[in-house]
């Protein structure tokens, strides 16, 4: 059997992706920042949520300015 | 430990291995060193005061500050509101110097040096090349080190041996030497800085320690320096019927770093000896110091027999904006244990950790906790503090945290864990909390637990024995605190939590 030659990723998908990836991704860096910067007494709960919508606010701007 | 002496050893078996089962449960740094000493007569007195000044070669303006210091001391009574209880100490039947008669005039090169005591830093577990250069030998720094540097000043009984890597840390302006050598060559910083945290009058045994104490660490880090190697001092009481008392001044200047390691032991006897130490720290505007301690004193036996009587005050000042001090403590020697390293919050937006582990087993007892007194703006306090009994000891954790009212907007977080190991222990919590202003926020969290029967079973279902089911239990508990320490601590810290809990079940 053939195989279908890959498709290279297009920008599309990149952004697609990038709505999904930015909010985890800031999540996770308000979870390093609260481990990291013990000191500066955030919540770790305003800290998760913060980050991801941070990050979800990224990849609005991101697909807004490439889509 | 004597069915072990009385039991006949098979045919085969080598003597390491017979030493080995030998030393499980034992107090592992519990040896003497035989050695010829010197001693200063029984008691204290002010000819005692100025016998230990004129030992150490000290100008005049310092035998009277000791002087000042005995005279208030005799005013001064014992305090008795901890939660320790100990037989009256007789300060008049011990002594309060004491020193190895080979350590009279410095040595000039390894020969000159007494076998005996390169033997105690080799058996201690101190590196070859540091054994040559703790003993004093003149050069040894330009041999290659292994590893990472640590930088050790040895202090054995009342003097200090030798300190290591003092040239190379010279080359970056860092001073680490022995406080008598720093009292001789720079007395301007001494005379500046000593007695300005722990003042004279502080307390009754910070004001003892004023009047007689004999040697200690003193580092000076310049402006914008970090520190290249960690630096540590390791105290060690060898002499019997003797007290140590020993002082560490550290100043930290302008946005300097340095990170300061404390070990001790002490032989294993019968009678109680006495400790009492005080540490100041100064920490500048932007600079940080982060101090740790390995108490391995000997607690006692089982039966609460000997051990050292633990007496330290321990205060940093953060003076400058932005400063930071960190304190992390691993408690699992002595007999008693009155302990409090407090940090002075006086700069804007200063910062200061204490991460504390009380382990006491048998009949130990430990009192100890910090003091966090906000003075600047925006000040940030955190304590985390850790605290296991078991057998018939006794462990409180006592803590003032103190916001001033110009500390507008200043912070604390205060954790405080007991775990209960046996039905015959006891964990009291003391906290104090003053609070003067409306903007600062205080957190206080505080928990009692006894050791999971359903976390041993777990572990034990996997093949482990009791007591190393505990030690993994403990060492989790104090995971906080252990990851605070650096490395070598830390798995030092780990297996002693471990050493210390012997015992403590079944």
């Amino acid at each position: 059997m053939a195989r279908t030659p890959r498709k290279p990723i297009q920008k599309d998908d990149a952004l697609t992706w990038a709505g999904y990836a930015l909010p985890v991704l800031g999540g996770l860096l308000g979870v390093a920042h609260v481990n990291i910067y013990h000191m500066d007494f955030i919540n770790p709960v305003w800290a998760v949520g913060g980050g991801a919508i941070l990050g979800w606010v990224a990849a609005r701007v991101i697909r807004k300015v490439l889509g | 430990m004597a069915a072990l002496d009385q039991t006949q050893v098979k045919e085969g078996v080598d003597q390491e291995t017979v030493d080995a089962v030998r030393e499980v449960g034992t107090y592992k740094y519990g040896w003497e060193t035989e050695i010829e000493m010197e001693y200063a007569p029984k008691g204290v007195n002010p000819d005692i005061v100025r016998l230990i000044s004129e030992k150490n070669e000290e100008p005049e303006w310092m035998t009277e500050w000791r002087l000042a210091a005995f005279d208030r001391w005799t005013q001064m009574d014992e305090p008795t509101w901890a939660m320790v209880h100990y037989p009256k100490i007789d300060f008049q039947d011990q002594y309060y110097y004491a020193r190895p008669k080979s350590m009279e005039e410095k040595p000039k090169s390894l020969d000159d040096v007494d076998p005996k005591l390169l033997a105690t830093y080799e058996k201690l577990g101190i590196p070859l090349k540091e054994q040559m250069i703790l003993a004093g030998v003149e050069g040894a720094e330009d041999m290659p080190a292994e590893g990472r540097k640590v930088a050790v000043d040895a202090v054995f009984d009342s003097v200090s041996v030798g300190t290591t890597f003092q040239d190379e840390l010279k080359k970056h302006g860092v001073i680490f030497c022995s406080i008598s050598e720093a009292i001789k060559e720079h007395p301007e910083l001494v005379k500046k800085y000593l007695g300005t945290v722990v003042p004279v009058s502080d307390n009754f045994y910070a004001t003892l320690n004023s009047a007689v104490f004999s040697d200690g660490s003193f580092v000076y880090i310049p402006p914008g320096v970090r520190c290249p190697m960690e630096l540590s001092t390791y105290f060690r009481i060898n002499a019997e019927n003797t007290g140590q008392f020993e002082r560490t001044l550290i100043i930290a200047d302008k946005g300097s770093y340095v990170s300061y390691l404390e070990g001790c032991t002490a032989p294993q006897r019968d009678t109680a000896q006495l400790h009492a130490a005080v540490v100041e720290i100064i920490v500048e505007e932007d600079a940080e110091v982060k101090y740790s301690t390995v108490q391995n004193w000997f607690p006692g036996d089982e039966n609460g027999k000997g051990g050292i009587y633990n007496f330290v005050t321990k205060r940093a000042d953060c003076r400058g904006d932005r400063s930071k001090v960190m304190w992390t403590q691993v408690e699992t020697g002595s007999a008693v244990t009155w302990k409090y390293p407090s940090c002075i919050l006086r700069g804007d937006d200063s910062q200061g950790e204490f991460y504390s582990i009380a382990i006491t087993n048998n009949y130990q007892q430990a009192d100890t906790g910090t003091k966090m007194v906000h003075l600047g703006k925006n000040t940030k306090s955190r304590i985390v503090s850790k605290g296991i009994s078991a057998g018939k000891a006794q462990n409180t954790y006592r803590g003032l945290v103190s916001m001033h009212p110009k500390a507008k907007n200043s912070r604390n977080y205060t954790q405080c864990d007991s775990l209960l190991i046996g039905d015959k222990c006891g964990a009291h919590t003391v906290p104090y909390i003053e609070v003067k202003n409306n903007s600062s926020r205080v957190e206080h969290e505080a928990t009692t637990s006894k050791v999971d029967d359903d976390q041993l079973f777990y572990c034990r279902q996997r093949g482990m024995d009791e007591e190393e089911a505990v030690a993994l239990v403990v060492n989790g508990f104090c995971k906080d605190v252990l990851q605070a320490l650096p490395m070598e601590f830390a798995m030092e810290a780990q297996q002693l939590v471990a050493i210390s809990l012997e015992g403590s079940v079944g």
